[in-house]
């Protein structure tokens, strides 16, 4: 345990840097633009690994490192996984930095992950310089279209004018409405490019991404009136109450109308496990109850999940079969 | 049916409702509740209670008090709530470990269970674990992980190493990938086709990155191996060697309806 400690206080980054504070001069590399974004969204870990195509961001990240802790992971699906459950117990957006070709095809398995599972992440991957795209250049990869269908949302910078919009983009997407992970692709040469820096505006509204759909009174009344007159209601609920920071809510919901509540796996420690209401784990592996319930109820409420496989058994099945 | 999701392409997608109310439910259920008549469903509940009463007899005394001498995965689970009183961030990987802590740990607060839930990525749990740790510094974390996952990403013990992160890692080995092996069992005339795992040494491999670690395969020695994992200072490893051939129940068969659930 003593080696531990030791490695431990030696690599503190904390302990042994001297950065001096300094204005940023008004015009900075597309890597400084990437690590103030970063700063600015209140980030202060990322979970990472570095290699050619991103070495212009580390070089800047050094100049950081008492304001940014960067974990140097040993694999990047470590990277990714790591930065998965910093979002999970933290509520906020994991960071994730990779480099390109191999370094950002291992980030693909924890995208799927966080995207199936709802996980607000930002990751970065560094690119070859943009006039090698095309060329098979080393370590290059075209990663972008290899996670178009793991991301919430990514995008390819090629101009350092760009990353501010973009990174603010990339936390507005990652975190808003059903949260999921975000990939940003920059080329190696708007990493090195210097612009005219004029600060960083967090983003808050894209034209035509609505992430919070507008509430329909309507449907609260029809709702409201059909768990009124149920003589059996059921509320099964998934990790969205945890995205939605909506625990209390939940327990009140259900405290008021006496309802027994059931959990997903991604639910799970949204509702207190001695809770009265709490009857268990829904799906493959969950508790009796639940399941063979589930088709006795007379109104079954579905609360921030997504109805599983797992959790509806042969339920597909059978609506297949009246439809 | 009715459906609360902020995201209307869940709406219909697998479940038709009934129903559905689109939004952010931190603002639909507060609408929902207002309108809604207070309310005591106590037979209905008292139903849930009787199945429940039912499960606790036929699967859940026994997973907890195995009759034989390897330890179950819901014992290991159990003690370890006691200690941690409820309290510890669980981070899960994939597997028949990952079912029985579900099952079996109990919580307190939101925001501690971390798992693989949709993709079911084995591999997860150890560097999950890592960045669970930073995410929540002042609570304690339990990686539980199986033989088979924590051999996908054993590598992460490095940065555990460099960075002094205070994570505990339980692996449950049963020297098999054990939810394949329970399906080949039960589905698959018990044929095991390559589901026999062999492990490291873990508390060596442990070692050998400057963490503590201890093998256990006694359930006298639960306790007291659990204790010390958890009042250790720094990260520390417990490899606790369970029942082999153990399944995990109750459990729909895959295309069986969600009534069909079988308890043994």
């Amino acid at each position: 345990m003593d080696t531990q400690n030791n490695i431990a206080t030696v690599q503190a980054p904390k302990q042994n840097s001297e950065v001096i504070p300094q204005p940023l001069p008004d015009q900075v590399s597309g890597s400084v633009a990437v690590l103030e974004a970063l700063l600015s969204e209140g980030v202060t870990t990322i979970f990472g690994y570095p290699g050619g195509a991103i070495m212009p961001i580390y070089d800047a990240l050094y100049d950081y490192r008492e304001k940014l802790e960067h974990i140097l992971v040993r694999h990047e699906q470590g990277g990714i996984h790591a930065g998965q459950g910093y979002a999970r117990t933290s509520g906020r957006v994991g960071v994730v930095f990779a480099t390109s070709g191999p370094g950002a095809t291992n980030l693909v398995t924890g995208l799927a992950d966080a995207m199936i599972d709802s996980t607000p992440l930002v990751c970065i991957t560094g690119q070859v310089f943009a006039h090698l795209l095309g060329t098979d250049a080393f370590q290059e990869t075209d990663v972008i279209n290899i996670t178009t269908p793991v991301t919430k949302w990514n995008y390819q910078v090629t101009d350092a004018t760009e990353i501010p919009e973009v990174m603010a983009k990339a936390f507005y997407i990652a975190k808003s409405g059903r949260p999921g992970p975000v990939l940003i692709d920059i080329t190696k040469n708007a990493q090195i490019q210097k612009f005219d820096f004029k600060g960083y505006t967090k983003c808050n509204h894209i034209r035509s991404y609505r992430p919070k759909p507008i509430i329909r009174k309507e449907y609260i009344a029809e709702a409201a009136k059909l768990i009124n007159s149920a003589e059996k209601p059921f509320v099964i609920f998934g990790q969205g109450v945890i995205l939605g920071k909506a625990e209390k809510e939940f327990q009140k919901f259900i405290e008021k109308a006496g309802i027994p509540a059931a959990w997903t796996i991604l639910g799970l420690s949204a509702l207190p496990s001695d809770h009265l209401l709490n009857v268990g784990m829904l799906g493959m592996h969950g508790n009796y109850g639940p399941n063979v319930l589930t088709n006795e109820c007379d109104v079954l409420i579905a609360v921030g999940m997504r109805f599983d496989d797992r959790v509806t058994g042969a339920w597909i099945n059978m609506r297949n079969k009246q439809n | 049916m009715i459906h609360l999701d902020i995201d209307p392409s869940e709406i219909d997608k697998n479940v038709k409702s009934t129903v559905p109310v689109w939004g952010d439910c931190k603002e639909t259920l507060p609408l929902l509740t207002d309108a809604l008549e207070p309310k005591e469903h106590s037979q209905w509940l008292q139903k849930f209670m009787d199945f429940q009463q039912k499960e606790e007899e036929i699967c859940i005394i026994p997973e907890m008090n195995p009759a034989v001498e390897q330890m179950s995965m819901a014992e290991v689970i159990h003690a370890l709530n006691t200690l941690t009183g409820n309290d510890a961030i669980i981070v899960t990987d994939v597997g028949q470990h990952q079912m029985v802590a579900c099952r079996y740990a109990k919580f307190k607060q939101s925001k501690s269970n971390v798992t693989s839930g949709g993709l079911g990525t084995m591999g997860f749990a150890l560097p999950a674990a890592i960045g669970a740790k930073y995410g929540a510094p002042d609570r304690t974390v339990v990686a539980i992980i199986g033989d088979g996952g924590v051999q996908m990403t054993i590598q992460e013990l490095g940065t555990i190493m460099q960075f002094g992160i205070n994570v505990k890692i339980m692996i449950l080995n049963n020297e098999f990938l054990g939810m394949v092996r329970q399906w080949q069992q039960l589905f698959h005339d018990k044929r095991y086709s390559f589901v026999n795992i062999t492990s490291p040494d873990y508390v060596m491999v442990a070692k050998g990155y400057g963490i503590e670690g201890r093998k256990i395969d006694k359930r006298e020695t639960l306790t007291d191996a659990l204790k010390t994992m958890l009042d250790h200072d720094g990260s520390y490893l417990l490899e606790v060697m369970v029942g082999k051939e153990n399944n995990v129940f109750p459990m729909v068969p895959q295309g069986c309806s969600v009534s069909e659930i079988r308890l043994v």
